[in-house]
């Protein structure tokens, strides 16, 4: 019975001083949340200029993408870079000659890949 | 004494205490408000959300319209602090005259634009010149300031420019799509309020600070408009004309694809564009169409059963003569069976067929082909053109109208009717746009298939195609038009236009045309050909069609269409 009075206003020492420290830390602690909440908040504008600015870098090169990539470019340099027999073997557009087209057929049986050419009514 | 002391001390400290609460109170209480919004004002700073217009795309998903963000230049008069090098300087990298660039700043102003939108390298350029340095986010110097706006940026220039529109250096929609679809291209912008400390760093919003609005994939084919284009720039270059109009359709959904005209414009300078180069022709210029209207009387004679194909009729006279106007063929034949007289063009054939045919019922095969009437087609501007009511007719009416005469119509209206005979006998409803949808993919809109209007039986457009194949056969007037390998049905266009002077048909002002479908059996494009006022050839046989020829040759090509003629021709064939 002697001991565990003793214990008991030993607890009772240690509360006040306890719940202050608790008190003080718990203090510390919602200042440096709040901080830390604060910093976050600056580095997400820095991230979000950043994306802002990556964005607007996209965009730049997407547009070049597709001027370089327009049909009108791509006709162009088909004709520069091709020599002049080439040019009049195939014509004067560089979509595909439709007398030399091959048409591709699929079978309807299924079989073996055929490797050869066939030509129709061979004379 | 100490007690007297300590009375003193005692005094100065609740003074003391009471004066900070006086203070205090003012500040929170008293001042609060004015403190409070003067607090705001330094710490909140609001931005406005970058607004973008949606994208446009062609068929294939390729970009034709598009944004970037670029840096306009400004300046705060009052504060311009500027020597006559950096002016010089400044207007020549911006390309102004430095007068110009000195006007700019006016003490009475403080916020002048010098220049806007300006390319990154510009931008550059001039920030070097000013000596400005980059500061918390901003850029500001001696009066001058970048401000982001959104510039619009069409990458393949003038291609499909009169489809497309144009929009100002606002972003305000004045053409085509940007205009027609302006309300889902654009979307409202608006403010975000950021946080900042006293050094100007500012805290995330925790938004997104763009917007943009729905983008648009059209019915228009990269390829098949770079093609037409192309073939259009050849032909004005070799016929002189003065203007043309090429529209490529699909003959049985009446998907656009591809439309030009000319003159035309490039959509990234559409500033230096006059009234003549942004009408889009196709669809707000009316002509007369001359013979490419005899659709309307050949398909009524056959629908009507008052005709055959091989019903005959006598024009050796090469001339008819219809109240007091008499009408001559282009070339003398003899007797012409109803097939000729369209595979031969004769107006005297056709007005036979015509005057049988009644005014009634030629006015009501016209209105069943909807001239008169706007296609609906979702572009602005679109004219109805005219066919006027039978009581209105005059003498001369019926000797004209069955020609192409007396009537006016679009080059979109024709086309649209040789689509009915394309695709079995049903009136398409032209249209350029497929879809709208989200920036992130998820389809608002897409065309609403509406039913099609039978306009004749599907057997008498099966033999009008007939006939319509025999014109570009040896005999016929547009042999030229002829593609290797695949049959065309198609019908030439030779219109008189009117004399300014004298009110009557000029005889060197002509209006040619050609307009037809192909592969003729399964028909994958329906195209006109228009040229107005040609020098040096006025047929529209001649002149339109070698256009559409060279055109549906590359087309053809271009869509992986077979030609009819493989077994024929021996061609290889792979299978697997």
């Amino acid at each position: 019975m002697i001991g565990s009075k003793t214990d008991a206003n030993m607890l009772s020492l240690l509360y006040k001083p306890l719940c202050a420290v608790i008190l003080l830390l718990g203090l510390f602690g919602l200042i440096w949340l709040r901080s830390s909440v604060v910093a976050i908040a600056y580095d997400l504008r820095n991230l979000e200029e950043y994306k802002m600015g990556s964005l607007n870098d996209r965009n730049i090169l997407l547009a070049e993408r597709a001027k370089l990539m327009s049909i009108e470019k791509i006709d162009a340099s088909f004709r520069g870079s091709m020599q002049e027999n080439a040019r009049l073997a195939a014509g004067e557009n560089m979509f595909s000659n439709r007398v030399r087209v091959i048409h591709i057929k699929k079978n309807r049986l299924p079989g073996p890949y055929r490797a050869s050419l066939t030509v129709k009514n061979k004379e | 004494m100490n007690r007297k002391r300590a009375i003193i001390l005692n005094t100065a400290i609740i003074f003391g205490f009471f004066a900070i609460f006086l203070r205090l109170s003012s500040l929170m209480v008293v001042d609060h408000k004015a403190l409070s919004d003067r607090a705001k004002l330094q710490q909140i700073k609001a931005e406005n959300i970058q607004v973008m217009r949606g994208n446009i795309y062609d068929r294939r998903g390729r970009e034709f319209a598009v944004n970037l963000e670029l840096e306009s230049l400004y300046c705060d008069s009052r504060e311009v602090d500027i020597d006559r090098d950096k002016v010089r300087r400044l207007s020549a990298v911006l390309g102004m005259e430095p007068k110009a660039m000195q006007a700019k700043f006016d003490p009475d102003k403080r916020f002048t634009w010098i220049d806007r939108k300006l390319s990154p390298q510009k931008a550059e350029e001039v920030k070097t010149i000013l000596g400005m340095k980059e500061k918390s986010g901003t850029v500001a110097a001696d009066g001058f300031g970048f401000i982001p706006e959104a510039k619009r940026f069409y990458p393949k220039g003038m291609l499909a420019s009169h489809v497309i529109g144009a929009v100002g250096l606002d972003n305000q929609a004045l053409e085509g799509v940007e205009l027609k679809y302006n309300k889902y291209l654009k979307i409202a912008g608006g403010k975000v309020y950021f946080e900042r400390d006293a050094s100007g760093r500012m805290l995330s919003p925790g938004i997104d600070m763009q917007a943009r609005g729905s983008d648009i994939v059209l019915t228009i084919d990269e390829g098949l408009q770079y093609i037409v284009e192309k073939e259009l720039d050849k032909a004005m270059a070799k016929w002189r004309a003065v203007a043309a109009s090429v529209i490529m359709m699909d003959p049985f959904t009446g998907e656009i694809l591809a439309l030009a005209n000319r003159p035309s414009y490039d959509l990234n300078d559409i500033i230096r564009a006059g009234k003549n180069e942004v009408r889009d022709r196709a669809i707000t210029d009316i002509y007369e169409p001359g013979s490419t209207f005899k659709i309307v009387i050949g398909t009524a004679a056959l629908e009507e059963k008052i005709f055959t194909p091989g019903s005959t009729f006598d024009v050796s006279r090469g001339s008819i003569e219809v109240g007091r106007k008499v009408v001559h063929d282009a070339h003398r034949h003899g007797v012409l069976a109803f097939r000729e007289v369209i595979q031969k063009s004769s107006n005297v054939g056709s007005i036979m067929i015509g005057m049988r045919l009644g005014k009634e019922k030629i006015y009501e095969y016209a209105k069943r082909y909807e001239f008169g009437d706007p296609t609906g087609i979702d572009l602005p501007g679109e004219v109805s053109g005219w066919i006027r009511k039978p009581e209105k007719w005059s003498a001369t009416s019926i000797g004209a109208i069955p020609i192409g005469q007396e009537v006016a119509v679009t080059p979109l209206q024709v086309l649209r009717a040789y689509s009915v005979v394309a695709n079995g006998g049903y009136l398409v409803r032209p249209h350029v746009v497929s879809e709208i949808r989200t920036h992130g993919g998820h389809v608002l809109m897409s065309f609403d298939k509406a039913a099609n209007k039978r306009v004749i039986s599907a057997k008498t457009a099966g033999i009008f195609k007939q006939i319509l194949e025999t014109v570009v056969e040896e005999g016929g007037t547009a042999t030229e038009a002829a593609v290797d390998g695949n049959k065309v049905a198609g019908k030439t266009g030779t219109a008189q236009l009117i004399d300014r002077v004298t009110k009557r048909y000029s005889k060197s002002r002509y209006v040619s045309s050609f307009v037809g479908f192909v592969p003729a059996d399964n028909p994958k494009i329906a195209m006109i050909v228009v040229l107005y006022e040609p020098k040096g050839a006025i047929y529209g046989g001649v002149v339109a069609g070698p256009v559409f020829r060279s055109v549906a040759d590359q087309a053809l090509s271009y869509l992986n269409v077979p030609r009819d003629d493989v077994s024929e021709k021996n061609l290889l064939l792979v299978s697997k």
